[in-house]
């Protein structure tokens, strides 16, 4: 098996639809790590997983999983990662008992005792058909298949979207104790950033197919803060520490990309720590300066 | 042999009780016409004939329900769309060559299956009434399903390239009034052929036009052609979902 740094790698991606364009996208996901993919409804999160799965033919870049080609070592691939999506996509028929058959044949290293472990742990009934099951039970057992075959990357595309906060934090504390070997990594798509602050190590994020930022979530949660002025103040600073201004009517909040610099400039402000929501919704409003 | 085993599961699990309907539904027919089958005296040249004509009649009408339940869509195509299947089997191990031998596999167990039921049917008919109709139905029931196949490859074929439910319905229509025409052409045409009696004259089945036309039908030529035609559309089948599992989405 070939070692790799990166579970991820996409360079120069970019794929072209009417109306929306996933443009020339590039970021990685170092092996051992959590991603987690930001991004509005509509900002291209879905095309890019779709285009590193090869659902989808990309107009030009590169995408490499687990150090292999995306498209050349596809099969080999596949045998290694693991895909959750927002739906479940197994027939209302089968009970948790069928798709362990259906599974078992596909992966080599589908493992009966972890699979029947996690069924047990998220109290799935083995023999009831999954047209019966609730939403958090279809997502449960979506996830309990995906962990089930010692996937090394798993990919997730809006999984936790529509479940309560409690069965949330289940299925995020799951993750964390998957990833505990080091050699797991998860890249893992959602708007819920409060999900994503709880578990993730880095982030990327995503608007109108463009690629905002990368990096360490820490440290781009560090770097950002939300500067409180009044309206009179917004001249005296630099165009350059400003992502966007959010105006009302008791003055301006003003997103800066370098916190630590923009203490000492601007010494008699407040500057607050802001927090992935924050950030992507300063990020999303970038274009139109100030808003409100 | 394992992934093929979970995908011809997956299927015949989805597709059970539609398997199950038509298996019972063949079986009582056949039930029924082997019944009328055993009804006839043999020692009497009017109810041979009778009877040849019958069995014939009946052989042919089973032969070709059985084929087109071995050759037709069972709808876990439509299924699979439905549930998001056949977006999410992108991102599982079965290559689309993979994917595709299961369908054909899968084809092939129904094939054997309906193929068991009217074997049973006419040699349970040749032992009670001595008329021997083996390779006729047979290769009746080979162009039936060859048929069903085919028009199983074409509503394939139509699915894999409509973009909309709109476009899937006037190709579909398309197709209906194609398969139409053809048939028409077909019918239209003069075909002229020397079949021969295959008794002598004299034999209580001389002149039995049913017969005559069943031992035609159940020669080595026909058999070579039937063969043929159901090999040729089962690599059609191939070919076109070869296709649509290996097609990427836009």
């Amino acid at each position: 098996m070939k070692e790799y740094e990166n579970a991820i790698e996409i360079k120069g991606v970019t794929k072209k639809y009417d109306g929306f364009t996933l443009d020339n996208i590039s970021f990685d996901v170092p092996k051992g790590c959590i991603m987690g993919f930001i991004g509005q409804n509509g900002a291209g999160k879905t095309t890019t997983i779709r285009s590193l799965l090869h659902i989808t033919d990309i107009d030009s870049g590169e995408i490499s999983l687990l150090g292999l080609d995306h498209i050349n070592d596809e099969t080999e691939i596949k045998k290694r990662i693991a895909v959750v999506f927002d739906d479940l996509p197994f027939h209302d028929i089968f009970t948790a008992k069928d798709m362990a058959k259906i599974f078992e044949g596909m992966y080599p290293d589908w493992d009966n005792a972890v699979y029947t472990q996690y069924l047990e742990r998220f109290q799935l009934p083995l023999k009831k058909k999954i047209g019966q099951f609730s939403k958090g039970m279809k997502m449960k057992l979506q996830i309990a298949c995906a962990l089930s075959h010692n996937a090394e990357l798993l990919i997730m595309d809006e999984a936790t979207t529509g479940l309560d906060p409690v069965v949330r934090d289940e299925i995020l504390h799951i993750f964390m104790e998957y990833l505990q070997n080091g050699k797991r990594s998860i890249l893992m798509s959602s708007h819920i950033t409060s999900d994503l602050e709880k578990i993730a190590d880095m982030v990327t994020f995503i608007d109108k197919g463009k690629i905002l930022l990368t990096g360490y979530k820490d440290e781009i949660i560090e770097k950002h803060g939300i500067l409180k002025c009044g309206k009179d103040k917004l001249k005296e600073i630099d165009t350059e520490d400003i992502v966007s201004i959010r105006t009302n009517n008791f003055g301006a909040e003003v997103m800066i990309n370098d916190r630590e610099n923009a203490a000492f400039k601007y010494r008699d402000c407040t500057i607050d720590p802001a927090s992935l929501d924050d950030i992507m919704l300063y990020y999303v409003h970038r274009d139109m300066k100030e808003w409100s | 042999m394992k992934m093929y085993r979970s995908l011809i599961y997956k299927s015949f699990k989805i597709t059970r009780r539609r398997d199950k309907l038509f298996i019972v539904l063949i079986l009582l027919i056949a039930t029924l016409f082997s019944m009328v089958n055993v009804s006839f005296k043999f020692d009497d040249s009017m109810d041979i004939n009778e009877a040849a004509s019958l069995i014939c009649v009946f052989s042919f009408i089973l032969a070709v329900l059985c084929g087109m339940c071995a050759g037709t869509n069972n709808g876990t195509y439509k299924t699979d769309v439905n549930t998001g299947w056949d977006h999410y089997i992108k991102v599982l191990p079965p290559t689309a060559v993979q994917q595709t031998v299961a369908d054909i596999l899968i084809k092939l167990i129904y094939v054997l299956i309906f193929g068991l039921i009217i074997m049973m049917y006419v040699i349970i008919a040749n032992n009670s009434t001595g008329i021997d109709i083996i390779k006729y139905a047979l290769n009746v029931f080979l162009f039936a399903t060859s048929l069903s196949v085919l028009a199983d490859t074409v509503y394939s074929f139509i699915a894999m390239f409509a973009k909309n439910k709109l476009q899937l319905r006037l190709m579909g229509l398309a197709a209906i009034v194609c398969a139409g025409l053809i048939f028409k052409a077909i019918g239209m045409m003069k075909i002229d052929i020397n079949m021969g009696s295959p008794v002598p004259f004299g034999d209580p089945l001389y002149g039995n036009t049913a017969y005559e036309l069943a031992m035609f039908i159940g020669s080595d030529k026909v058999t070579f052609i039937s063969v043929s035609a159901f090999a040729v559309t089962l690599g059609l089948y191939f070919l076109a979902l070869w296709r649509s599992h290996g097609r990427r989405e836009p």
